[in-house]
């Protein structure tokens, strides 16, 4: 079943699968250098090599999507050797092609193309075109390579790819302060976030004895307490990427980047991959009732908060992403709930839509003159009549914490980081004071 | 154990102190940047002697016989010239007329000195003219010089006391003396300003050329005297690994927790160096096959990318002048290049998939969990929290501000250029085909030590 070579597959597809996985990471490379070097390429060469990149993986996905889907065929599992060995241990470069990866890969790449699209003409003359196509290729790599990877070890490294540039792409517009310190905050949600995916591989190395998803543990024998841990660990590596649960302060912030990047990133792939490593993997967290039970209220949570604070967003994007909040905490419920093929299709229908309400975001209020001019001028807000089966004290009471967001950024901010800053700063008893800043030390000396 | 076919070793140590040599200002930089050249091609040579040989064991140099090289000494001291190399070139014209190049050449020729020898006797030298340079001139002689002349001195007298008393044989059935142990825990923690002496090594790098101490530093004497005793008949004790380890554990924490708040720049490299520095020993008291190779491998690394990241703080100094560490510069608008590179080389520390970093914290942080999981996570919470600091100081120094309001400096020239280049270029292809280098092998005396930790027996 997952030998490459059994399951019928020739060279020449294997060597196009590889070729589509990797050519956006190679563009961006070659992008780079061509920088460095002081060579401009135009406004269409590079948007033309990006979509002729995304064209080819789109059309390659596809193959493999007919192909894999196919009755019988399920899937395969590509060994690229190893990347690095010592004498005890090696990092193995397993690649999955299965049913729950080809559906990523092939949205991935099509959403890529569509999007690639719309940035050409909205993105045209700013000074941060070729910038931002390159963050789009190194994305796209990192996005493929976490659908396709066999380890978490190789998840890992593009879900790194992922978080930066998502970072990268929220400070775009490097001129105001405000993207910058929005990039720098989410940042940190990301780091906290990938502490415990690291500490989840760590763990997964040393009790299993390896990280690949065709091995790790499944529900026969029951969950021991180190599936548990193991499984809460990638629920929190997973709550990071989807900003749900604890990290749910991090997706308005990251609103600030542009229009097609907040589409592709927070409409469809990015957000929905913490949503894809529970998916994948699914033996460990269905084997753990704790780690099934905390999904599920993590999830409800996220959802409950979310759906009240979308409905107090004052503007488009901001509204966006708490929708997409609220989406995101019920496909952690209905993977808590062991509905993993419903969570599949929910994933797949909500990036497809949710891309294209982010690309018509900035169109929403001419569309929304549109409609009340076609309508007649007669458009009255719906749902009062569930508000008002609602007593009154507990309506201000939700809408205090809908327009907060919870509260959940205050206590964060009262509870966590004010706290560890104020520790920080303690800490410094123990060193000699700092000096007042000069000009310029090292020419003193 | 063989002889090299010429003295290149001893060689590469001379033309290195020769390169301290005051010259005419005109000529400095040439001078200094032709002994670091020569001096690694010395070092290359010998390795390729090595090689040919396919001598594993390592030669010794025929005229100095307390001078060795094996393979993975080798790569360190080139590694540590080239960084001589690229300090002495990219660094500022104003840097030249100091003190700064010979200060930075007899720094290497220290490290050079102290890595090459076979025994703890030479290599006691090279540890105490290392600290020379930091003990000597206006600095030193001030306030702030103090505090970090103690540490020094005190490190340097404790490492006499396993150097001495392995010179006079002065070891018991079970190796050494528990006093000497003692003084070599004593010298590691204070030379690599583990918790709780930590404050002189900030304080350093708030003071000093920074050009010294990506020499000084990236020389990690500490590591290298515990690489020594581990491959010695008898190995570290498990109460020494202990000691060290819980340092290790306390300085990581510590330091990331002070580098989230901390605004100068130099002393937010400076609590980021005792980060990777714990990083690098951790790897090594562990000292399973895993470990050790990630932590040379980290080693390499981390002297490149900081490095890297010091000479463009050099040249930002040498540009930009005073900075509050508070208001945005927003030099983005003028050095892309230099913003880029220096994003790249934080990435890089900081882990980066595709670059070297990703590999080496991958083998150190398995490795250490393997043995002790206080210390993998402890690694890796700061790992994590030193990637926000250096990702704050590059937003801060980079970014923010618009374009009409920013402080446009010059980008990247071309002499600066390339140094920074090639080093980043050592670190994406190196992380992207890390096989070459992740070749280290630990000494074969060298046992990994029982596992402590998540998959251990208490």
């Amino acid at each position: 079943m997952w030998d490459c070579f059994e399951s019928g597959l020739n060279l020449p597809v294997k060597t196009f699968l590889l070729l589509a996985l990797a050519l956006p990471g190679v563009l961006f490379l070659v992008s780079g250098l061509l920088w460095f070097l002081g060579v401009r390429p135009s406004e269409r060469l590079v948007a033309r090599a990006s979509q002729a990149v995304y064209v080819f993986s789109a059309i390659t996905f596809t193959i493999e999507a007919i192909r894999i889907f196919t009755p019988g065929d399920l899937g395969l599992e590509m060994q690229l050797g190893d990347w690095f060995a010592t004498a005890h241990s090696h990092f193995g470069v397993p690649v999955l092609i299965d049913r729950l990866s080809v559906p990523i890969l092939w949205l991935t790449a099509l959403l890529m193309v569509l999007v690639s699209a719309f940035s050409m003409r909205y993105l045209h003359r700013d000074v941060g075109y070729v910038r931002f196509f390159n963050l789009l290729n190194l994305f796209s790599f990192g996005a493929f390579l976490v659908a396709a990877a066999g380890s978490i070890d190789v998840l890992m490294g593009g879900w790194e790819l992922v978080g930066i540039t998502s970072v990268l792409l929220i400070g775009f517009f490097q001129q105001r302060p405000e993207p910058v310190g929005n990039a720098l905050k989410v940042y940190g949600y990301y780091r906290i976030a990938d502490v415990f995916l690291i500490g989840a591989v760590l763990l997964g190395h040393v009790w299993f004895g390896g990280v690949e998803f065709a091995h790790l543990p499944a529900a026969e024998g029951g969950a021991s307490t180190r599936v548990t841990v193991v499984a809460l660990l990638m629920i929190f590596a997973a709550c990071g990427k989807s900003s749900v649960g604890p990290f749910l302060g991090w997706l308005p912030r990251a609103m600030e980047g542009p229009t097609p990047s907040s589409a592709i990133f927070y409409g469809s792939i990015s957000v929905h991959l913490g949503a894809f490593l529970l998916l994948r993997a699914e033996p460990v967290i269905l084997a753990s009732p704790v780690a099934q039970a905390v999904l599920v209220v993590v999830g409800l949570g996220s959802a409950v908060i979310g759906t009240l604070t979308h409905r107090s967003s004052t503007d488009a994007k901001t509204l966006l992403a708490h929708a997409t909040q609220t989406q995101l905490g019920l496909i952690f419920v209905e993977i808590g709930l062991g509905w993993t093929g419903i969570a599949m299709w929910h994933m797949g229908g909500h990036a497809v839509i949710r891309t294209a309400q982010f690309l018509r975001a900035p169109s929403m209020l001419h569309e929304h003159h549109h409609v009340y001019r076609a309508s007649g001028g007669d458009m009255k807000p719906t749902g009062s009549h569930l508000e008002a089966m609602i007593p009154r004290n507990i309506q201000v009471w939700l809408y205090r914490l809908a327009i907060g967001s919870g509260f959940y950024e205050a206590a964060l901010e009262r509870l966590l980081i004010q706290p560890v800053c104020r520790v920080a700063g303690w800490l410094s008893v123990l060193e000699p004071a700092p000096g007042p800043r000069k000009a310029s030390t090292d020419s003193k000396h | 154990m063989n002889t090299l076919p010429f003295p290149s070793l001893l060689a590469a140590v001379l033309v290195s102190f020769m390169g301290a040599l005051p010259v005419a200002v005109p000529i400095r930089r040439i001078f200094a940047a032709s002994t670091a050249v020569l001096s690694a091609l010395l070092i290359g040579a010998s390795m390729m002697t090595l090689s040919v040989a396919a001598d594993v064991g390592g030669a010794a140099d025929p005229w100095a016989g307390f001078l060795r090289i094996d393979a993975i000494d080798g790569w360190l001291m080139l590694v540590l010239t080239l960084i001589a190399l690229m300090m002495v070139w990219a660094a500022p014209a104003r840097d030249v007329s100091d003190g700064v190049l010979s200060g930075t050449m007899f720094l290497c020729g220290a490290n050079l000195l102290a890595h090459a020898s076979s025994g703890l006797s030479g290599m006691a030298v090279g540890w105490v003219l290392t600290a020379v340079p930091f003990l000597v001139g206006k600095k030193a002689m001030a306030e702030a010089g103090r505090s970090w002349m103690v540490p020094l001195l005190v490190s340097s007298a404790a490492f006499l006391v396993p150097a001495v008393s392995m010179a006079m044989g002065a070891t018991t059935e079970t190796g050494l003396s528990p006093v000497v142990w003692v003084s070599v825990a004593l010298a590691v923690v204070l030379r690599k300003g583990l918790f709780p002496f930590h404050g002189w090594v900030v304080k350093m790098f708030e003071e000093v050329p920074l050009a010294w101490l990506a020499v000084a530093f990236n020389g990690r004497l500490g590591s290298l005297l515990l690489i020594r005793l581990e491959s010695n008949s008898h190995g570290l004790p498990e109460w020494v690994v202990d000691a060290i380890s819980a340092a290790i554990i306390v300085s990581a924490v510590v330091c990331s927790l002070r580098a989230l708040v901390e605004k100068n720049p130099r002393r937010l490299f400076g609590y980021l160096f005792i980060g990777q520095s714990a990083l690098v020993t951790g790897g090594v008291v562990v000292a399973n096959t895993e470990s050790f190779t990630g932590s040379l491998v980290h080693w390499v690394m981390v002297a490149a990318s900081s490095s890297g990241l010091l000479v463009i703080l050099r040249l930002l100094e040498a540009r930009m002048g005073a900075w509050d560490g508070v208001a945005r510069p927003g030099l983005a608008v003028g050095a892309p290049r230099l913003s880029a590179m220096f994003l790249m080389f934080a990435l890089a520390l900081a882990g980066l998939p595709g670059t070297l970093g990703y590999c080496s914290q991958d083998l150190v942080l398995n490795g250490a969990t393997e043995h002790s999981f206080p210390m993998g996570l402890a690694l890796a919470l700061t790992s994590a929290l030193n990637a926000l600091s250096v990702f704050r100081i590059f937003t801060h120094l980079f970014l923010g501000v618009n374009v009409k309001k920013a402080l446009v400096i010059p980008d990247l020239l071309s002499r600066e250029r390339w140094p920074l280049a090639i080093c980043l270029l050592f670190l994406l292809g190196s992380g992207l085909f890390p096989r070459a280098v992740v070749q280290w092998k630990p000494s074969p005396a060298i046992h990994d030590r029982p596992a402590h930790g998540a998959n251990g027996h208490h």
